[in-house]
């Protein structure tokens, strides 16, 4: 149905109405009143209907006039979108790493947060809803206000007056939002993804490459301090970091120590900076062979020339500066047939020793100055015992308020600018559009006569 | 029938109801005021009648010519629009 048509009918029914009761044969002069105030509605109604067509590009005119569109104001929506989305999916993700460390001040704000930021998104939602109401429907809307503000005795015309000039106002103001909360807007340069490293594996090996199995990493955060960690390796000598256990700023220092069969090392390289952490990393045990359930702990001033492995008979070639001893150590479960040092056997004197609820064997032996040979024939093939040890996951308590506070920070600056600056912009273009709809139709009277 | 040629039925109807009602008007406003009741209130009131029956027909003749106006000045206003300034 053409609405424009009916309007215009309706406005010239209106006006013969105000004509009707102009004569009408009875002396009542607000009566007559009425009936001239009915005329001049009909033809301000033939006005509105008349400059339709103007009034439906006045808003893309005054638009482009001031250098703002509508694709602009999606884009920044659908911006604004994903950055709260990126939020939310980082703040999960952190959120996640204390599901195993049960820390509730932590949780705690880093709830609030993300309680912020699902208001905010919801706000947008509204945002969008209402924007995308008045861009698709602003025609009909405005269809729909001149009708209304064309019906007789002024049923709808305060309605109507209201909805052409809501639909020309919001119009033109939603595009307008991005600037109104462009400079109250703090701007937010953290960025997200890279506040904590991601997980990274450590593989821990002996002097010669081989792994070595259940290896106990100590990390440091200043040297000689207590242990902020007690991480245990894998079988096969690998330590998960991270993996929603591990809670690692970036850009900081860790000292590292190895623990194993009851002795400390210090590693290749001891001491890592977080923002140099890949995937993997490998560190080095120097002064330490593993073979079999079996190690040998070398002294500083020897080298190791070759390991020749043959499964269960092993054969080392070592070099030292002076008479040294190195010291044997096996699991309790690992039985050899004979050490063999520089084609002499040896009778190892093993002395029993426990290390975190495992029973360890240890034997020292001497070696001459220069070149040694070492042969050790085993009975079989051994598995590694798992010591017990207490883990002490690495959280770093100390960067994170300060990370935590920037995304509570971050969580109420969203809060504020999706939610609050857009609803006193929202009612502000209400209150224009009443302003609008006033000087239209209902607050001002023209009197004619 | 739809809702447009009810109304313009309406229209039509109603113009032809005012433009008795005018006839009636005018000539009770003058019955009032040539009547021999020396009152001048009421030879105010038979004027009012007059004038108002006068101006309802001026406004009833005019009505045509005003919406043909309207749409007249609006087509005249209603130029395409001046190109988009440029902005920086």
């Amino acid at each position: 149905m053409d609405f424009l048509l009916l309007a215009s009918n309706l406005a010239l029914l209106t006006y013969i109405i105000g004509i009707l009761i102009l004569a009408l044969p009875i002396p009542y002069k607000n009566l007559k009143k009425w009936g001239m105030l009915l005329i001049i509605d009909s033809i301000s109604t033939a006005v509105l209907i008349s400059i339709y067509g103007i009034l439906l590009h006045l808003g893309d005119y005054i638009l482009s006039l001031i250098g703002y569109s509508w694709s602009n104001f999606i884009n920044w929506l659908i911006a604004r979108t994903a950055v709260l989305l990126t939020l939310f999916g980082a703040l999960t993700y952190i959120s996640s790493f204390f599901k195993s460390v049960y820390t509730l001040i932590i949780s705690s704000p880093i709830n609030l947060a993300l309680t912020y930021i699902s208001l905010a998104l919801s706000a947008l939602k509204i945002i969008y809803f209402l924007a995308l109401t008045i861009y698709s429907l602003k025609d009909k809307l405005m269809l729909l206000g001149i009708l209304l503000y064309s019906l007789p005795f002024r049923i709808g015309k305060g309605v109507g007056a209201f909805l052409i000039a809501s639909s020309m106002v919001m119009y033109v103001g939603f595009p307008l939002l991005p600037a109104f909360t462009t400079y109250l807007t703090p701007s937010i340069n953290q960025s997200l993804g890279s506040s904590f490293i991601n997980s990274t594996n450590i593989v821990v090996i002996d002097e010669v490459g081989n792994r070595i199995p259940y290896p106990t990493l100590l990390i440091y955060t200043k040297e000689g301090d207590e242990p902020r960690g007690v991480i245990l390796g894998n079988r096969y000598g690998i330590v998960s970091l991270g993996y929603g256990k591990d809670l690692i700023p970036t850009n900081m220092t860790l000292f590292l120590k190895i623990e194993f069969m009851g002795y400390l090392f210090t590693p290749k390289p001891y001491r890592i900076n977080t923002s140099e952490l890949r995937n993997s990393l490998t560190l080095k045990v120097p002064f330490l062979l593993y073979t079999n359930g079996l190690s040998i702990i070398l002294n500083s001033d020897t080298m190791v020339r070759g390991v020749t492995n043959y499964g269960d008979i092993v054969i080392i070639n070592l070099h030292t500066q002076s008479a040294t001893q190195v010291k044997l150590v096996k699991f309790s479960n690992v039985n050899i047939e004979y050490v063999n040092v520089n084609d002499v056997n040896i009778a190892c004197n093993w002395s029993e020793f426990t290390w975190r609820g495992i029973k360890l064997y240890e034997c020292s032996l001497q070696l001459k100055r220069l070149s040694n040979t070492l042969i050790i024939v085993f009975k079989g093939i051994y598995e590694p015992l798992k010591p017990n040890v207490s883990e002490k996951r690495l959280i770093a308590l100390s960067d994170l308020t300060s990370i935590l506070y920037s995304y509570i920070v971050m969580g109420v600056t969203y809060l504020y600018t999706l939610v609050f600056l857009p609803s006193v912009y929202i009612a502000f273009l209400t209150s224009m559009s009443v302003a609008l709809s006033k000087v239209l139709g209902g607050g001002i009277r023209i009197k004619l006569i | 029938m739809g809702v447009v040629e009810f109304i313009q039925q309406l229209t039509t109807q109603l113009m032809t109801i005012a433009w008795l009602l005018f006839l009636v008007t005018w000539i009770v406003g003058w019955a009032i005021r040539g009547s021999p009741i020396p009152i001048h209130r009421v030879k105010r009131a038979g004027q009012g009648l007059i004038e108002d029956a006068v101006l309802a027909a001026f406004w009833m003749a005019m009505g045509s010519t005003i919406f043909a106006l309207i749409s007249y000045i609006v087509s005249n206003v209603y130029q395409p629009m001046p190109p988009t300034p440029i902005t920086p």
